[in-house]
């Protein structure tokens, strides 16, 4: 049965060496109200296998708490690209475990089905198979034809932000699924966050992503829980508050954004303004 | 007219009514291209959003802050990335516009790293999925915003995309696909009908010379180079004034330091609107 757990609860959550799977879709729907409680837990030597990266993971990465990085794409799109994980692959300081699309995708796939591995067409003919020498070559016993077989893979801990839920843990996530259902279903430890949390009857028909009243999952009320990222259809992306962490970030001001966001948005808002006076 | 201008109405006039295109991760110019084909030519072309994980048919306009109304609000269909790389990236097969930091004169690609993976010089955010379709696919086109030496390479950092292979080493590597179908950068259109890259047309305006100068491989020149067809006038009209107003289409063209006060300018007139 899910239970309800306040914000300051999630803190005692974490664990050093733990793999940890964000999700939400790089600016979008990102669970950073728990992933502020995650970088005041203090807990370090983490593996990050998301399917994408974003803001989030780069506070992770610059505060000094990644050691091990599993994601098909770590960037700010058209913020450009994350300062602190960029840095910090140049400077040998965090793992990297070289991720696609169907890498990822295609190993949550496998673990859910209690398969070892599952075939995927991509990867021939790239260096990708250079960087992973843990991944095979199968051929089809039908076909004779050649593919990577994906290991099964998955996550210790899923932290997912939901657009609303209602209290028995009927979770709706919005936009931008990303693979947040698979890894809300595959990870020991399942914390959501939810911006909304409504009665039943206003679940719309057929809409629940993640029926998880069943499972021993923590939910977590945390209104804009995603901001500074958006969480469709509430609220959008708060574009001054990412300026704002590509402009410090890259001008040796990244502790001091670290800083006021684990102050909250009120910090960050301050920031902001003082770094829209130089812009 | 900008050659931006002209890249992008480029981009646009390769969809074809009724194709179905995927819109990938971090490549807000093909959602200008997109939208225009679908105000045009290609009312029925099928849209695919990697921001939103959504089929849309809403065309405009383009914002940053508020993306996901165009490609959720009201959409067809949310799906998930489990549902892209099993069903809809290798049965729908889309068309896409890929955006690489490198491609080699076999139109190989590279998303990863500048410098040795090991350890870079300068890494990269990753492929998304470019290393799970070149494999197979059909349907890609490249492109790059700002055709220069340092794009085009005469040998990639990093494969993480699959080029125009010979027979043999297809067979060799278990790649069936062709390459990728064209590149559309600010100079020109390019392509691949032998097994290094060559001039389809040039924008209006553009010189041979820029396009030796700003490629690092030889790309032969023809003796009668064809002209891309330029903007029209109701085109351009639709990309100021409908589909991006506040001219998001340019930021993937402008270097950091520009594309820094662009992205400032481009967030007050949102808050604004």
């Amino acid at each position: 049965m899910p239970g309800w757990i306040s914000l300051s609860d999630v803190r005692g959550q974490f664990a050093d060496g733990q793999v940890i799977s964000i999700g939400g879709m790089t600016l979008y729907r990102r669970p950073c109200a728990l992933v502020r409680e995650l970088l005041a837990s203090g807990a370090r030597d983490l593996t990050l296998m998301s399917f994408t990266s974003g803001i989030e993971s780069d506070l992770l990465v610059g505060a000094g708490r990644v050691s091990t990085v599993r994601s098909c794409y770590f960037g700010l799109e058209v913020f450009g690209l994350a300062p602190m994980f960029t840095k910090f692959v140049a400077d040998g300081a965090v793992r990297l475990v070289e991720e696609t699309e169907a890498t990822l995708a295609q190993g949550f796939a496998a673990k859910l089905n209690h398969l070892g591995f599952l075939p995927i067409q991509g990867l021939l003919g790239t260096d990708v198979l250079n960087v992973r020498p843990d991944l095979k070559i199968v051929t089809c016993p039908y076909t004779g034809s050649r593919h990577v077989a994906v290991p099964a893979i998955a996550p210790e801990v899923a932290l997912v932000h939901a657009s609303m839920a209602d209290e028995d843990g009927n979770v709706v996530l919005g936009g931008n699924l990303a693979l947040d259902r698979e890894i809300a279903l595959l990870a020991k430890k399942v914390i959501i966050s939810v911006d909304r949390v409504v009665p039943r009857s206003e679940i719309p028909e057929g809409g629940v992503d993640l029926p998880l009243s069943t499972r021993d999952v923590m939910l977590v009320h945390a209104p804009e829980g995603a901001w500074p990222t958006s969480c469709h259809p509430h609220y959008g992306l708060d574009g001054g508050a990412m300026l704002a962490y590509v402009v410090s970030a890259g001008t040796g001001g990244f502790e001091r954004y670290l800083s006021a966001f684990l102050g909250g948005r009120r910090a960050v808002d301050t920031l902001v303004a003082e770094l829209e006076k130089l812009v | 007219m900008s050659r931006i201008d002209t890249l992008i109405v480029a981009m646009a006039r390769e969809v074809q009514n009724g194709d179905c295109w995927a819109q990938g991760i971090a490549t807000p110019m093909t959602a200008a291209a997109l939208m225009l084909a679908k105000r045009t030519h290609a009312p029925k072309a099928l849209l695919g959003y990697a921001i939103g994980n959504s089929f849309s048919d809403r065309s405009g306009p383009l914002s940053i802050t508020r993306v996901e109304e165009l490609t959720l609000s009201g959409c067809l269909r949310k799906w998930s990335f489990t549902d892209a790389t099993r069903e809809f990236l290798p049965h729908l097969n889309p068309h896409e516009f890929l955006r690489p930091a490198q491609i080699d004169p076999t139109g190989a690609t590279n998303n990863i790293c500048l410098g040795p993976w090991e350890k870079p010089t300068l890494r990269l955010p990753g492929c998304g999925g470019i290393a799970d379709v070149t494999p197979y696919s059909k349907t890609a086109r490249l492109y790059v915003p700002r055709h220069t030496a340092k794009a085009l390479v005469p040998q990639l950092d990093f494969r993480s995309g699959v080029g125009r292979l010979g027979k043999e080493e297809r067979q060799m590597a278990g790649v069936t696909g062709p390459g990728p179908v064209k590149l559309f950068t600010d100079l020109g259109v390019f392509h691949w009908p032998g097994s290094t890259m060559e001039i389809l047309t040039l924008h209006p305006g553009v010189t041979a010379d820029e396009v030796t100068t700003g490629t690092g491989f030889p790309v032969p020149i023809p003796a009668e180079i064809k002209l891309t067809p330029a903007p029209t006038e109701e085109e351009l009209r639709l990309l100021r004034e409908e589909i991006d107003p506040h001219g998001l289409r340019e930021l993937e063209s402008l270097n950091t330091r520009e594309r820094l006060v662009r992205l400032a300018q481009v967030l007050r007139a949102e808050a604004r609107a």
